[in-house]
């Protein structure tokens, strides 16, 4: 009985018409936008703070190592091979791997005053966190931390030392280097090429997050292979990695609960709103289903006119809890956050005006039409 | 041309108000419903129209049996591309101006709304309530207001058109302006043309009378 063609053209025209529909009726699409507005604002100004601060929490706790794994050969038994650093940091879940050898003090040569630092032979590639000047990993050259230049007392990266109580060739310092955590230790230290069969002492890993290192952990252990495993300790944060977890489950039960506090609040507002609306319009929806609309129309007249009419109120209202976030932080919430708070309360207003939508539509229009 | 035959319905159970009705309301002729009140003649209207549906019997619009075979979704599209309604107070939304007023049954019948905004424009003209296309109803008179909810049931073409006591609220005048206008349908058109009315002067201007 209707083409397909003038069955899209009709519901295009009932969208349109829906959108007509909220401008010609400014109070209740105003009313409708200011709930929505304040729901977006309030979940943003006070969630999206506690998402700011979980994140910046989260951050300070994986400064402080807790997806950090250390394996140290206690006793200089284990004569773990350089091999065991390649090894490590090709698994999965590890962001980088360094090696270290055995400390020895070196002292700066020709110069008054300078005092010694230690030097340690590194295995493995720099990680992209450290700083440095171009290096070739030559034998007999170093790169020196930013305070063992100071300490040495070489006015630029570049100078000569040499092994305490040695009387050995001398190294070149040929550049310099600046860390951050974990490896800020080498701030005050030397790099050096490792000698031929030298034995890893101490190796740091970094997995990519704090949630893998247990089990990565596990995975380091069975990769070492050292001669005495009794001198081998693996060292994680557990106790740091507790806590990350607790403040993660803690802030976020917190903006769970307040995001569902505010949403069920939103959608009871607007589905009063919506159904005072509808009931105040019932002559209109039954002279429009006399003039052709089906029930499903009018389910879209409502629903379509609630659902734009709070896309503009959450997009309003979430400027304004992004303007709050940036007072009080310093630093706006992040967009995919915003946006998904905007699809909820929009989704929530959409839920809203469905169960008015539907006692509009199935309303008796041949009663309304009788009252006068 | 719209038929019904063995027609029963009430508002209460075991009460019909309309029992066992057969008639032929035929195209290009004016036709009245008349009667006392609560007799039926409006809930007639609202039958054929497919607003309510009959306890019993059946209502052929063309070759089409609606009553009771059509879900609400075949009924409300038969409703709005075959059948126009004009009430007894014009049924106007406040909120809208009057073209807009006009074009409204359009959107259900799938007509483009630029197409119709054309034709609605040519249709308050002929009508005489061009120069209000952009009042709001409160703005017109009672008459230029059924005069505009005769244009919007006439603005898709309707093969019926279903008048409810639609000269009941106008001076003299006006409801020629609307008789006219549905006789027009009509004979020129070739519409059924269905008015539930008490008018004496209407029915006598109508082709056939239906007493209930």
């Amino acid at each position: 009985m209707r083409p397909g063609g003038a069955a899209v053209r009709r519901a295009l025209g009932v969208i349109g018409e829906s959108l007509r529909i909220a401008v010609a009726q400014p109070v209740a699409s105003a009313v409708t936008a200011i709930i929505v507005a304040a729901v977006c604002g309030v979940i943003i100004s006070t969630t999206g703070q506690t998402v700011a601060i979980e994140r910046d929490v989260l951050r300070r706790i994986d400064d402080a190592g807790t997806r950090t794994v250390l394996v140290e050969d206690t006793q200089g038994r284990a004569a773990l091979e350089a091999a065991v650093v390649d090894r490590i940091a090709a698994l999965g879940d590890v962001e980088w791997a360094l090696g270290f050898g055995l400390a020895i003090d070196v002292r700066p040569m020709g110069l008054e005053g300078g005092t010694p630092v230690a030097m340690r032979a590194v295995f493995g590639s720099l990680p992209g966190s450290v700083t440095a000047t171009p290096w070739t990993a030559r034998p007999g050259t170093a790169l020196a931390g930013r305070d063992a230049l100071r300490s040495l007392g070489f006015a630029t990266a570049a100078g000569p030392v040499r092994p305490v109580g040695s009387e050995s060739a001398d190294i070149g310092v040929v550049g310099w280097l600046r860390t951050e955590p974990p490896l800020e230790s080498l701030n005050r230290t030397l790099v050096t090429v490792p000698a031929e069969g030298e034995a890893v002492i101490r190796l740091v890993v970094l997995a990519e997050s704090a949630d893998v290192v247990p089990q990565l952990a596990s995975s380091i252990r069975s990769l070492l292979d050292p001669v005495d495993p009794a001198s081998v300790a693996v060292q994680t944060s557990d106790a740091l990695v507790q806590v990350r977890a607790a403040v993660r489950g803690e802030l976020g039960t917190f903006g769970r609960n307040l995001v569902t506090i505010v949403l069920g609040a939103g959608l009871i507002l607007t589905a009063l709103n919506v159904f005072g609306s509808v009931t105040a319009r019932r002559r209109d929806f039954g002279r429009r289903r006399a003039l052709g609309a089906s029930r499903l129309d009018i389910v879209m007249l409502v629903t379509v006119q609630t659902v734009a009419v709070a896309v503009a109120g959450g997009v309003a209202g979430s400027v304004v809890g992004m303007m709050v976030v940036t007072r009080a932080l310093g630093a706006a919430p992040e967009l995919d956050f915003v946006a998904a708070v905007i699809t909820l309360a929009v989704l929530a207003a959409g839920i809203a005006a469905l169960f008015p939508a539907l006692l509009a539509a199935y309303r008796d229009p041949v009663r309304i039409l009788r009252v006068p | 041309m719209v038929s019904v035959r063995g027609l029963t319905f009430g508002y209460r159970p075991d009460e019909p108000i309309i029992d066992g009705l057969d008639h032929d309301f035929e195209a290009g002729m004016l036709s009245a419903v008349t009667g006392a009140s609560g007799r039926g003649k409006s809930t007639l209207l609202y039958l054929i129209g497919l607003l309510l549906t009959p306890w019993r019997g059946r209502i052929d619009i063309g070759d089409v049996e609606a009553a009771s075979t059509l879900g609400d979704g075949r009924r409300a599209a038969l409703r709005a591309s075959h059948i126009g309604f004009v009430f007894q107070d014009a049924m106007l939304d406040p909120s809208r101006n009057v073209i807009d007023n006009v074009v409204e049954g359009a959107i259900y019948a799938g007509v483009p709304r630029e197409r119709a905004m054309v034709e609605a424009a040519i249709l308050l003209d002929r009508f005489g309530v061009g120069l209000r296309r952009n009042h709001r109803p409160g703005e017109v008179s009672g008459g230029q207001a059924q005069r505009v909810a005769l244009c919007r049931a006439l603005l898709n073409h309707p093969d019926v058109i279903l008048a409810d006591e639609p000269t009941g609220n106008l001076d003299s005048a006006s409801a020629d302006v609307v008789v006219g206008a549905l006789q027009r349908a009509a004979h020129e058109g070739g519409a059924t043309v269905i008015i539930a009315t008490h008018d004496s002067r209407v029915v006598a201007l109508c082709d056939r009378v239906v007493q209930l």
